[in-house]
């Protein structure tokens, strides 16, 4: 760090050799210290509360994130990373259908309040079984069946794993959707605010939709670049959503760091109608030794409550 | 200018400021929370972390842009050692290059303290962490198909003599993509202890592999860490994209040699009937003319 | 030149039909074209507005749109089939409904694609469907598939219409305006009827009529493949193919049957299109009902029997959401074909169209029970509590855009028959020709078997026009 900042300091205290870090690049710190608006009635952009010094409750412009810096162009989001293959593994025994994957997701991809590339959906494989939360994303299988029936190539699977959608080539022929046998693909049904965002289209964010277009889970390829996780594995509280490269073999919650093969091994991983023959890469941990008993995940509005009524659980609970 | 003038000028200063602090009391109702960590580097630079949060009417907040004051404390003497300003996420990190000079008490003890300064409605806050200096060296091998780490460890005494490290346990890890993963743990006892390296452990895509020997948590010495690269991994070969399958962007090609076949058949024929026609034709304007 | 002076005969009879335009006539086009307005205005509203206007939603991804493309498709297929069969095996009463078939294969297939760019969220990329084509998916199949199928279907089409156009040419005295001459001219491309052109164009018919019903099989199997290749459980069936192509089949026939009823009764046809040839297509109905019974029944068993539990989730929503529609579909639509083409005594020309109307109906709610109900009954259950999320409605957009369709399909033939005659004439003449001098070769000892009507009413015509 050799800002002039610090230049300062070191002059004055040449004993200490005093290198200065704010956790951010210099640019960023730069942008920090003198492009705060302080006055936010001119500002027209989205806005952040943050707690000053003083105590003050201030309103700031959200930091501008330069896109074009990392931006990842369509034709370059059909290469993956090299050299990883990346796999989740979602814990079931630890789900209480929080929904903070969810909600994170969506904000994330700017979807509206009822489309959810992160679903959870209560399973209860017949009258007898317990019934069990389960967090579904799009599984990014390896013989994805999606990308098989496409006819412009607007699907695609990466050498990464991962199977992203290009809105700009989609014809929005919804063969896709029927080609996918666990419902991960949503469409843009008609034109929202929440596909006008003032930011360049990636693939690789899967923002801003497109009207007529698929979207689905994109497993967060721009995060995963930023050597951050997807969104959802970040907002879990409970850990419950592992993710990590299936190559080096280590899965993290954010907390806990454990390796794939053993996770697996261990709890006895399975993937989900794995006798489909699609490979998903995603798997799940089975709902032993729950940590939740199954009804905290009810702690919702009706609206959301009223997705479960057909579940023989909830429609037992009703008549007693 | 001597140490001591500077000594003076900075105790001079942390006094006006308490004096400052004492008399904004009565604002100050709202509580502010200052978290510190400290990590000796593999390069052996010291890090120390802190986190800001204060109370506000949308309780607990990160508090950006606040100064952060660091301290080296012996013997009730202090010293400045810099300052940092918290991010949008309260965090502001002081990094400390090899050979900073810090105030050990007879123990060789030194106490670093982060103070923040309340300011308006913002009480103020500092914590500190004490460590005492830990010499921590690694070397990696490979003896007889066994791929060794061994941890040498050592305290300066008090007549600068080496004193090895007793007892104490050191976590290993090796670095993923997101996270550290521990691969074990090592007992170090007479200054000295070795691990056995796992085999099974990939890697990056040409097996390399960073590892990463940590005193973690220790209440004498404190966090202190030791880095190295070796190519111990196994990696397996990535996912290789099948270059013709139903999902890859070239066809099989038995469903290429398909199309051309029925194809050629069917419009082969077309064409045939689309000559006979030009014939008709060529025909017919014979006769047209007749 | 017996043979022309014949076709110059016939030609004149059917000629009114082209010449003269009547008021009725005029307010069914102005009523056609009003239908396909309204089809039109929901289709801008369908573009403005996105796809949020339809019933469609994120589980029912298809509805009623895909249902027609495989309703229009399969009639066109069936056209084809008929009439190329009926040309390939040169059965005797052909000739006055060959041309109601051909004309159903090459209009059905105009509008059959158009239904499933209507499933199409953006149209304006539809040129990516050969910038980038990926010959995996089953979508590229049918988009060669069916431009395959056009090109054949019109050449046959053309094939069969050039001794017309050539007769047109020839008439002389129509009350045609010129330029309708001058177009029948450039179309009848120089056909004088040479022996070495009518070789020719015989030649190529059989060609291409062999030709037409495999690309029929083929293309109406790759459209099925749409479906079955998918894992859903209604439709990752092997028999899809064939079932496709016999249902098909079997409401072509039935559009045919309803084609030639009215076309008797508006062109007065009563003398060419006969209780014989309604017979002669019924019986193709009813054998293909209990073909297609059978691929139905053989479908629905195996998954009732099975215990799989998305089968039984679907057999379920049959029986109980979809009892009615299943009924009409399955029993109604393949019972009354048989039972009327079956009983000697009920077979007379109305109950026959009537089977007709009855089946195609059935067959289009065939196709819907196919599309719908899967879609419904996904592997992940349906958790939403929007109704119309999981429970699929057609809105009156996509009925009006169906009867726009259907008026593009009745406008299109109305125009067509004012532009040939609806009875391919050298076609009939021809074959007129051919029954009398095999009826002169065999007269001694083959004239008791001479029974069907058409026959008997050669040799009057022909006696008439000696005497």
């Amino acid at each position: 760090m050799d800002n002039s900042l610090n230049e300062r300091k070191n002059n004055r205290r040449k004993f200490l050799r005093v290198s200065f870090l704010t956790g951010l690049s210099a640019v960023a710190a730069k942008t920090v210290f003198a492009d705060i608006p302080i006055d936010p009635e001119k500002e027209t952009g989205e806005m952040v509360t943050l707690l000053s010094p003083d105590g003050q409750l201030v309103k700031v412009a959200k930091e501008k994130i330069n896109y074009m810096e990392k931006y990842i162009s369509p034709e370059a989001s059909r290469k993956g990373i090299p050299h990883r293959k990346f796999v989740m593994v979602i814990d079931l025994a630890k789900c209480k259908n929080a929904r903070k994957c969810v909600e994170n997701c969506q904000k994330a991809h700017h979807l509206p309040p009822h489309q959810e590339f992160m679903k959870v959906y209560l399973m209860q494989e017949s009258e007898e079984a317990a019934p069990y939360w389960m967090p579904k994303p799009c599984f990014h299988c390896d013989k994805p069946l999606c990308v098989s029936v496409c006819p412009v190539g607007a699907t695609y699977k990466r050498s990464d794993g991962i199977v992203l959608i290009d809105n700009e080539r989609c014809i929005g022929c919804k063969f896709c959707m029927t080609g996918c046998p666990y419902s991960a693909r949503q469409f843009n049904w008609a034109d929202s605010p929440f596909l006008h965002v003032d930011q360049p289209y990636s693939p690789e964010t899967s923002v801003p939709g497109k009207e007529g277009t698929v979207s689905k889970c994109d497993f967060c390829p721009d995060m995963i670049r930023d050597g951050k996780m997807p969104h959802c594995v970040s907002a879990c509280p409970m850990g419950v959503i592992y993710f990590g490269d299936q190559l080096e073999d280590i899965v993290t919650n954010g907390e806990e760091t454990i390796r794939f093969s053993e996770l697996i091994a261990a709890r006895s991983g399975y993937r989900h109608l794995e006798d489909l023959g699609t490979k998903p890469s995603v798997y799940y941990l089975p709902p032993v030794n729950r940590q939740f008993p199954v009804d905290r995940g009810f702690d919702h509005e009706d609206e959301i409550n009223q997705r479960y009524k057909d579940v023989p659980y909830v429609k037992k609970m009703h008549k007693n | 200018m001597s140490y001591k003038s500077i000594l003076s000028r900075q105790s001079l200063i942390l006094f006006l400021c308490s004096i400052m602090a004492s008399f904004q009391l009565v604002a100050q109702n709202n509580a502010s929370t200052l978290e510190l960590k400290e990590l000796k580097t593999s390069d052996e630079s010291r890090i120390f972390n802190v986190k800001l949060t204060g109370e506000s009417e949308e309780g607990a907040m990160p508090v950006f842009e606040a100064k952060i004051d660091f301290f080296t404390c012996a013997d009730g003497k202090s010293e400045s050692l810099g300052t940092a300003t918290t991010n949008r996420n309260g965090q502001a990190t002081l990094k400390l290059v090899k050979g900073t000079w810090f105030l050990k008490d007879k123990e060789g003890i030194t106490e670093v303290k982060a103070t923040f300064t309340g300011l308006g409605k913002l009480s103020s806050s500092q914590a500190s962490v004490k460590f005492k200096e830990l010499n921590l060296q690694i070397a990696l091998s490979e003896k007889d198909s066994l791929n060794t780490i061994q941890i040498l460890a050592s305290v300066i005494g008090p007549k600068g003599e080496n004193i090895p490290l007793k007892e104490t346990n050191f976590n290993l890890y090796v670095q993923g993509l997101f996270t550290k993963l521990k691969i074990g743990e090592c007992f170090v006892d007479g200054g000295a202890g070795t691990f056995e390296f796992p085999k099974n452990i990939p890697g990056d895509a040409n097996g390399n592999l960073k590892v990463f020997v940590r005193l973690e948590e220790n209440e004498v010495y404190g966090e202190v860490e030791k880095t190295d690269n070796v190519k111990w991994g196994n990696h397996r070969s990535g996912f290789v994209e099948p270059t013709r399958s139903l999902w890859s962007s070239g066809a099989p090609i038995w469903m290429i040699t398909t199309l051309i076949i029925l194809l050629t058949g069917v419009w082969s024929h077309y064409l045939y009937a689309i000559i006979q026609l030009i014939k008709i034709r060529k025909e017919g304007k014979k006769i047209d003319k007749n | 030149m017996e043979s022309n002076k014949r076709k110059q005969e016939l030609l004149k009879e059917f000629l009114p039909q082209l010449e003269k335009t009547s008021i009725v006539w005029y307010a069914w086009v102005a009523f056609l074209f009003a239908a396909i307005f309204l089809g039109i205005y929901c289709l801008v509203l369908q573009i403005l507005k996105g796809h949020i206007i339809t019933g469609m939603r994120d589980n029912v991804v298809w509805g009623v749109y895909i249902v027609n493309f495989i309703f229009f498709m399969g009639i066109s297929y069936a056209g084809a089939l008929v009439s190329g069969s009926m040309h390939l095996f040169k059965t005797s009463w052909r000739g006055p409904i060959l041309r109601i078939a051909e004309l159903t294969t090459i209009i059905a297939l105009f509008i059959g694609p158009l239904y499933i760019l209507l499933c199409i969220g953006r149209l304006d990329r539809l040129p990516f469907l050969f910038m980038y084509p990926r010959i995996q998916s089953p979508i590229t199949w049918d988009v060669i598939a069916i431009t395959t199928d056009l090109f054949g279907c019109l050449i046959y089409l053309y094939l069969s219409f050039i001794r017309d156009f050539a007769l047109l040419r020839d008439s002389g005295d129509t009350k045609l305006p010129k330029w309708r001459i001058n177009i029948y001219k450039v179309l009848a491309i120089g056909y004088h009827d040479t022996p070495t052109q009518r070789k020719r164009i015989k030649n190529v018919t059989n060609i291409m009529s062999a030709m037409i019903i495999a690309i029929a099989i083929i293309v109406y199997s790759v459209l099925a493949w749409i479906f079955s290749v998918t894992l859903q459980p209604g439709w990752h069936s092997t028999i899809f193919g064939p079932y496709f192509v016999i249902a098909a089949v079997f409401s072509g026939a039935g559009v045919i049957i309803i084609l030639m009823r009215v076309f008797r009764s508006v062109y007065h046809l009563e003398k060419y299109i006969t209780k014989q040839h309604f017979v002669g297509v019924g019986m193709i109905l009813m054998i293909l009902s209990m073909f297609f019974a059978y691929f139905t029944f053989s479908e629905y068993l195996t998954k009732w029997y099975g215990s799989k539990k998305l089968d039984d989730n679907l057999i379920q929503i049959l029986f109980t959401q979809y009892f009615w529609q299943f009924v009409f579909s399955n029993y109604v639509g393949t019972l009354l074909p048989i039972i009327i083409m079956g009983i000697p005594r009920f077979r007379t020309i109305n109950t026959i169209t009537f089977a007709a109307i009855v089946a195609v109906l059935a067959l289009w709610m065939n196709r819907y029970l196919i599309v719908v109900p899967t879609l419904e009954t996904p592997y992940m259950p349906i958790q939403d509590t929007r109704p119309e999320w999981m429970l699929y409605k057609a809105t009156w957009i996509e009925w009006c855009l169906t009867f726009g369709g259907v008026g593009t399909f009745c406008l299109l033939f109305t125009l067509a028959a004012k532009f040939v005659p609806i009875i391919p004439v050298s076609e009939v003449a021809d074959a007129e020709l051919e029954m009398s001098a095999e009826l002169a070769k065999g007269q001694d000892n083959h004239e008791a078997t001479v029974t069907n009507s058409l026959k008997k009413q050669i040799v009057h015509k022909k006696e008439a026009n000696e005497l």
